[in-house]
């Protein structure tokens, strides 16, 4: 559901940069120092008598003010490439300023704390697409904040400060996780679907040959496995019914043997069953493909397009789901997984999402249900 | 600026309770976002709940590690080591765990530096 974008690849490498470029910053200015210049004697001198967390929060404000300041040329044209660059000149000011002035942490704490809001407020309001770089960037900055508020020198220890401590990180790390997966789910760009699943990269139209193939898939699919309708004869052919669960009302049948096929119609790598009022009905075929880093061929261009589902938390008791967080955290128990790219070919009528839609057509479910 | 009085008290423990404090709430927000789903699924559901106990339990020993107690930093040493070898076997298989800068941070680097931090000597001096 978070992707890894194209563009932000400058951020990437400023941000792996960042710290190397630092240790050469302070070895130059430590040689300024040693030549009685004045600005670079103070800061060594606030560099030298100040605390691992000072000079790691800092270090963290840095990677951030990197990402930002090498972000802004490519959004230059928004609103946003302004904020990049005054969000990382801000942080840059306040990390020289940790080590030359004691008043620097309140305005930084502060500085921080917009800056992950800012970037709350933007996901929520559909400005922006929460992808890896951002979350991280958060994440780094959430990080940062937490240190400066912990160097703070608490003199007044009243209850409700200390309350409020306690309270405050937690508070604003589940305010941002829910701002960020609100966004996320609300407005999902045009290679996600359903609950965040991500789309294969495709054409925007489908050309007559991709059309044909694509007809051709169906009938080929739906010719293979008219031999399943009966369950019982799935499994005697070596399909294994997934894990039933209250929450899923299509059941899953898989076939371990079919795992090496790739768009075999012959050989699918599950058939898929509702669960109706007379029994389990085959309404359709998935295609799998072995590995999560590898899309299916697509005869049908558009009209066939693979999707997968990442950031999946799976509980092994009772085979239960759930999505992982956007820091890609998962309940106790549960691994995390992306699943192989899937196709699904759908025999029965699928309304307007079409035979090889993500997922099956809401009111055709509701209709099987209750059929 | 610091002076040296509080130089001595923002060390590797205090930087690592810090570390600890994030992962906790990381471990909270896991925790609220399994219970909707524990509406259907059971299982979801107590694994919410044993991820909100973790929470705390993290939170608390944060505490302990803050104030240089041997038991919080044996223990936050077993969590991390659990959670950094957990995520390496996870990571060997092909069900791309660690997909990407985010879960690297999360799940990988953040306990392995917890757990670097408390291993550090400095780490270890003041232990009561």
């Amino acid at each position: 559901m978070y992707d890894l974008a194209n563009e932000h690849l400058a951020g990437y490498v400023a941000a792996l940069v960042t710290l190397p470029m630092t240790w050469l910053f302070l070895r130059l200015i430590r040689l300024a120092a040693t030549h009685r210049i004045a600005w670079a004697m103070r800061f060594v001198d606030g560099y030298r008598s100040s605390s691992a967390m000072t000079k790691t929060a800092v270090a963290l404000m840095l990677v951030s003010a990197a990402v930002h300041l090498a972000l802004a040329p490519g959004h230059l044209s928004e609103p946003a490439g302004i904020l990049f660059v005054v969000d990382g000149a801000g942080l840059v000011g306040f990390s020289w300023a940790a080590f030359v002035t004691t008043w620097w942490r309140r305005p930084a704490a502060l500085w921080l704390t917009a800056n992950v809001l800012a970037y709350v407020v933007f996901v929520v309001a559909g400005w922006e697409t929460p992808d890896q770089l951002g979350i991280a960037c958060k994440l780094v900055e959430l990080v940062a904040l937490a240190m400066v508020l912990r160097l703070a020198n608490h003199r007044r220890r009243t209850w409700p400060r200390l309350v409020w401590r306690s309270v405050a990180m937690p508070l604003l790390i589940v305010v941002t996780t829910a701002g960020i997966w609100i966004g996320g789910l609300a407005h999902p760009d045009a290679l996600h679907a359903h609950a965040g699943a991500v789309l294969q990269p495709v054409a925007s139209t489908a050309t007559p040959a991709q059309q044909a193939a694509a007809a051709r898939l169906l009938a080929d699919t739906r010719a293979s496995i008219a031999r399943y309708r009966d369950p019982q004869a799935a499994i005697v052919a070596g399909f294994k019914p997934g894990p039933v669960s209250d929450a899923e009302k299509l059941l899953h049948f898989e076939n371990p043997a079919n795992a090496g096929a790739i768009l075999d119609p012959m050989r699918p790598q599950a058939l898929v069953y509702a669960r109706t009022t007379h029994g389990l009905m085959l309404i359709g075929a998935m295609y799998q493909m072995p590995r999560p880093d590898l899309w299916g061929p697509d005869p049908g261009g558009p009209l066939t397009q693979w999707h997968q589902h990442e950031g999946i938390c799976i509980t092994p008791f009772g085979f239960e789901l759930s999505f992982a967080t956007p820091f890609w955290s998962c309940p106790v128990g549960a691994i995390i997984v992306t699943t192989p790219p899937m196709l699904h070919v759908w025999i029965v009528d699928n309304g307007k999402e079409g035979p090889f839609a993500a997922d099956l057509d809401p009111k055709v479910q509701r209709l099987l249900e209750r059929s | 600026m610091v002076t040296a009085e509080a130089r001595q008290t923002q060390g590797a423990p205090e930087i690592a309770s810090v570390l600890m404090a994030i992962q906790g709430s990381l471990f909270l927000v896991a925790g609220l976002g399994a219970l909707p789903f524990g509406i259907v699924e059971p299982w979801m559901r107590l694994e919410g709940l044993a991820t909100l106990l973790l929470s705390g339990f993290t939170f608390w020993l944060a505490r302990g590690v803050r104030r240089h107690r041997r038991w919080a930093r044996r223990w936050t040493l077993v969590l991390e080591v659990l959670c950094v070898v957990g995520t390496l076997l996870l990571s060997l298989l092909p069900v791309g765990a660690l997909n990407g800068p985010v879960p690297t941070l999360t799940n990988l680097v953040l306990p392995a530096a917890i757990a670097g931090l408390l291993l550090l000597g400095t780490g270890r001096e003041a232990e009561k």
